[in-house]
């Protein structure tokens, strides 16, 4: 089934947590909703779950504008702490949405047998069945929660920060585990995470949400390598950022002149440029575009290497990954003032209060 | 986890000082707990078993534990059925007038219940509000078992309804949401999963007020009349036979409630242990 959000407005009180979010999800797609906390990722979700109501905008699933009780059960949804019923065992649990139908619609007690043993196979909980949910592991718990959901022939999965509550190695062991499990069954899948590594190495798409709003919308790599505003490029994945402003055509950091490759702002503006840290090159003698910076610390592990630096215009902190042969060929040393040369840049207007210190008149 | 700390700390007091405050805490329950109990079986064997069991021969002493138990059984099941509507919608969901049904629920506990009697003597009474058309009408509440009933349930009506509530609250809503979420309908939700998950904090509440509704004293006492075998319960039956110098057959009476309450002590210490069990379940990882 296809998931359709159309110009949805959410606010609790005076806490605005969506504003005018419209998102199409196509049949078969898995998506990460990604955010901080706030950004309003967990309430799209329980929007589009149909246990909260949007103050504005609809939510239609497969076409339906209002989801009936028949859709509503073609939605699984898989909470952040499991919500496992406690007084019934792991058998009752996962079957416990075939129990509650409609005498007319009920599986068979044989029939609900069978499908119970085989979605508890496919989260390899099959022993588990006359447990007490609060005899598992977390992890354990949440493939419940899994096979629970599952157990109803879902056409649209529903996960809320699944794997928040679990420790690192659980977790990612269930994150392949979730990838795998998607493409078996082909359900359209939505789940919310703050965690970018969780949300780049299971979805085929990532919206990103910020302040009730959607900031980028696209794979992971788009959203790696081209995030579309200064939030994202600080939120997904390590950054560098220079403040300057545009002096000449060109981007005037410090005392140093950048030249830039694409269309640029408009002279005098205040931008902000920002990098991946792999695309900051180092060198040891002055070039025309480098910047004068100091290492802070050199970290070595195996093939990558990282090199923290503090930039001499304004003391602040940039990284530069390179490969181990590199860090052997410029041999150097913490405390060696050398220079970082950006290779690209990505620039926004600055936003932030004006600072004194870059050269202008103070009155 | 979380009791072993105030312990560790106790133990770094001084022996001398820890001896003292036992001490004081134990002669306290003593004074005011066992040895009344201890009187009050001492003073009904007073006159050796026969006299005792004597006491129970009595058609009026029947008729009152009959009435006692029959007006319990009921204010417990009016007030279990209110107690976990009202704990169910404070625990559940987010509504105006919240804190009006708090404080409501509260109101029987801030009313002496010899006030709380003489209100129901004023509405029902033969010269209350509704006394003349209850007359009309042929019916009796005040002077009646249906008032004891009345005044009993008003009493007790709190108990259930604040034992269940941050019950359901500790629970949070996540259940609820999940099996809505699995198809079930509101009132399969209600059934299969929230009555269940609470069914201990339930049974405690339940016991509190069977315990209360038995004891039961001044509420009964504005509206019953003091109809010998007929609106006496056994409070009220202990407390003419003591007036009427039967101390043998008073303290056989009140030994029998003592009873009841030990009873009820008992199982009252076994729901509240599997209520914390279960809520303690609820809260590990």
């Amino acid at each position: 089934m296809s998931i359709h959000v159309d110009s949805v407005s959410k606010r609790f009180n005076h806490f605005v947590a969506l504003q005018d979010v419209s998102l199409a999800i196509p049949e078969g797609q898995l998506v990460a909703l990604l955010g901080p906390s706030g950004s309003g990722k967990t309430t799209l979700l329980r929007i589009i779950a149909g246990l909260e109501s949007p103050d504005a905008g609809e939510v239609r699933i497969h076409g339906d504008a209002k989801p009936s009780i028949h859709t509503q059960r073609k939605v699984g949804f898989v909470f952040q702490h499991y919500a496992l019923f406690s007084h019934l065992s792991v058998f009752e649990n996962v079957a416990f949405g075939l129990r509650v139908r409609p005498r007319r619609e009920r599986p068979s007690k044989a029939e609900i047998a069978a499908r119970v043993q085989k979605v508890l196979a496919m989260v390899h909980l099959d022993w588990a069945g006359h447990r007490m949910p609060d005899q598992l592991s977390g992890g354990q718990r949440q493939r419940i929660a899994l096979a629970r959901a599952l157990a109803i022939e879902p056409e649209v999965l529903l996960l809320d920060e699944p794997f928040g509550a679990l420790d690192a190695q659980v977790r990612a062991e269930l994150r392949q585990w979730l990838r795998r499990l998607h493409e078996q069954t082909g359900l359209t899948s939505v789940f919310v995470t703050h965690d970018q590594e969780e949300a780049m190495e299971v979805a085929d798409r990532i919206v990103v949400l910020h302040q009730g709003r959607i900031e980028q919308d696209g794979t992971p790599q788009e959203v790696y390598e081209k995030p579309a505003t200064p939030f994202i490029y600080q939120f997904i994945g390590q950054v560098n950022r220079f403040r300057g402003r545009i002096r000449d055509g060109a981007f005037q950091v410090g005392e140093t002149s950048v030249s830039l490759a694409g269309p640029t702002p408009e002279e005098g503006a205040r931008v902000e440029g920002y990098l991946r840290p792999h695309e900051l090159d180092l060198a040891v003698d002055l070039s025309p575009g480098a910047l004068p910076a100091t290492i802070t610390r050199i970290q070595s592990l195996g093939p990558l290497a990282r090199v923290r630096l503090s930039a001499a215009h304004d003391q602040s902190d940039l990284e530069a990954h390179l490969s181990a042969d590199e860090l052997g060929q410029l041999s150097l040393a913490v405390g060696q003032r050398i220079f970082v040369k950006p290779r690209r840049l990505d620039l926004f207007p600055d936003t932030s209060p004006r600072q004194p210190a870059d050269g202008d008149w103070v009155i | 986890m979380a009791d072993k700390t105030p312990l560790s700390l106790a133990r770094r007091e001084s022996p001398l000082i820890r001896g003292v405050v036992t001490a004081l805490a134990l002669g306290y329950l003593a004074c005011f707990l066992v040895v009344p109990l201890v009187a009050v079986f001492a003073e009904a064997f007073k006159q050796g078993a026969a006299a005792y069991f004597k006491a129970f021969e009595d058609a009026e002493t029947w008729r009152a534990i009959r009435l006692t138990l029959f007006a319990t059984g009921l204010a417990v099941a009016l007030n279990t059925t209110f107690g976990l509507t009202a704990a169910w919608l404070l625990g559940k969901f987010d509504f105006r007038g919240r804190h009006l049904l708090t404080s409501l629920i509260d109101l029987p506990f801030a009313v002496s219940p010899v006030i709380s009697g003489l209100i129901f003597v004023l509405l029902f009474g033969a010269q209350g509000w509704f006394g003349p058309w209850l007359g009309d009408h042929d019916i009796r509440l005040i002077f009646a078992t249906p008032g004891i009933v009345l005044a009993t349930t008003f009493v007790t009506f709190p108990f259930v309804a604040r034992e269940l509530t941050p019950v359901m609250l500790a629970k949070g809503r996540d259940q609820e949401e999940a099996a809505r979420m699995l198809g079930a309908s509101g009132w399969q939700t209600f059934w299969k999963v929230t009555v269940p998950s609470v069914k201990w904090g339930l049974l405690y509440g339940v016991i509190l007020c069977s315990a209360r509704a038995m004891g039961e004293f001044g509420a009964v006492s504005v509206v019953s009349g003091h109809i010998r075998g007929e609106t006496n319960t056994l409070p009220l039956h202990i407390e003419a036979l003591y007036n009427e110098y039967q101390f043998v057959a008073a303290f056989a009476c009140a030994s029998a409630l003592s009873l009841l309450a030990l009873v009820t002590l008992a199982l009252k210490a076994f729901a509240e242990r599997r209520r914390d069990q279960s809520l303690n379940q609820e809260t590990a990882p």
